[in-house]
């Protein structure tokens, strides 16, 4: 049979990522599977897991797996959502024991369908993990929640170590890449308020490269990042999750990435942490540390 | 002693619509593979994975030829674990 070989040759040689066939990913696994728990890294599979897991952080999907907003780029399902499950929480703290987990990202699929955006159950399990491990560092990366200051109130007072939001990419490419619910400038009034908020609260963003955005695009996307108190921003290059998505425009060097983390650098006072692998909560203990 | 070799559980995508491709072997049929190598890269729609030897041994079969679709719930190849 004379097949084509079509994919690999669409990718450089830095769009490679190596799964070892290691006993600890394989156990960790099964035990998120006998829990019944989603996470992103597994869902989106993600070429970080085994480094991740392996510095015990985890990144969990909260309020199901079907999202209310139909984003051009991301392959979460769409339609109309579940009801919530009343026994995340626990499976959540159960994950957390047992993966000995340090650092947990909890972030979720949008539910506008609720009238709080689901702020009230993020924030009971943000509480109980607090109360149970007051040890561990908890970031939430969540959704805009329409902009309600009482929604963004209600996951203040649960008092995560980080607010995440993200930005997802440029200005001109929100309306193609984002749902039309999502607007560039509502997110960071999110990161805003939020700042004015609490100030002591670190707060995140997160862009994708490679969807058509020009170099000065980016830059001035850092520099708005920035005007709002973000410490600290992550960017990676965009990767179709399936023919479905929208397609790569671009597949952006090393070199580029390397450029936007020495410029944040040298220009402005947030962190970028940048890279062909990089994705929202790459690394997050370690920048949360201060190292 | 033939060892079946799959994609590792944990490296499977989740969505069924994903279609998976083996893109190149790193060894040919009677080569000698150490257990952690580089085995083969697979492509999905996304980026490019490889995939580590589970076992030492020889390759004595492939399922799945460069540029071929395949289920990740079928075996890839055949090891032939070294006897000691």
């Amino acid at each position: 049979m004379n097949y084509e070989l079509i994919t690999k040759k669409m990718f450089p040689d830095w769009i490679r990522f190596k799964i070892p066939d290691t006993g600890e990913v394989k156990q960790i696994h099964s035990l998120l599977e006998n829990i019944g728990i989603a996470t992103v890294c597994k869902s989106a599979l993600c070429p970080n897991r085994p480094e991740c897991w392996s510095r015990k952080t985890a990144t969990f999907l909260l309020l199901g797996d079907i999202c209310s907003r139909r984003c051009s780029f991301c392959a979460v399902k769409k339609g109309n959502p579940i009801a919530l499950d009343p026994m995340e929480k626990d499976k959540i703290l159960k994950a957390v024991e047992l993966m000995g987990l340090q650092y947990i990202i909890l972030t979720m699929v949008t539910r506008d369908d609720l009238p709080d955006g689901g702020a009230e159950h993020i924030s009971n399990i943000v509480s109980s993990i607090k109360e149970k491990f007051p040890e561990r560092k908890i970031e939430v990366l969540v959704s805009d929640f329409q902009g309600d200051t009482s929604s963004l109130h209600t996951i203040l007072k649960a008092k995560p170590d980080v607010f995440s939001h993200n930005l997802e990419t440029v200005e001109r490419l929100c309306p193609v890449v984002r749902d039309r619910k999502c607007s560039y400038r509502l997110s960071l009034e999110v990161l805003k308020k939020v700042k004015e908020m609490s100030a002591e609260i670190k707060t995140k963003s997160g862009i994708m490269v490679g969807l058509g955005e020009t170099q000065k695009e980016v830059l001035q996307t850092l520099i708005d990042l920035n005007n709002v108190g973000c410490s600290v921003v992550t960017i990676g290059q965009y990767l179709q999750p399936t023919s479905k998505q929208l397609a790569v425009s671009e597949f952006i060097s090393p070199d580029e990435f390397r450029y936007y983390e020495q410029w944040a650098k040298d220009n402005l006072s947030l962190k970028v942490i940048a890279g062909p692998e990089v994705r929202s909560s790459y690394h997050a203990d370690f920048w949360c540390k201060g190292e | 002693m033939d060892y079946l070799v799959y994609i590792p559980e944990e490296a499977k995508p989740d969505e069924k619509e994903v279609k998976v491709q083996i893109s190149q072997w790193l060894f040919g049929i009677g080569d000698m593979i150490e257990k952690g190598a580089e085995l083969v890269e697979v492509c999905t729609d996304k980026a490019v994975y490889v995939i580590t030897a589970p076992v030492s041994g020889i390759l004595t079969k492939v399922f799945i030829e460069e540029g071929q679709f395949f289920s990740p719930d079928n075996p890839i190849c055949i090891i032939n674990i070294k006897e000691n």
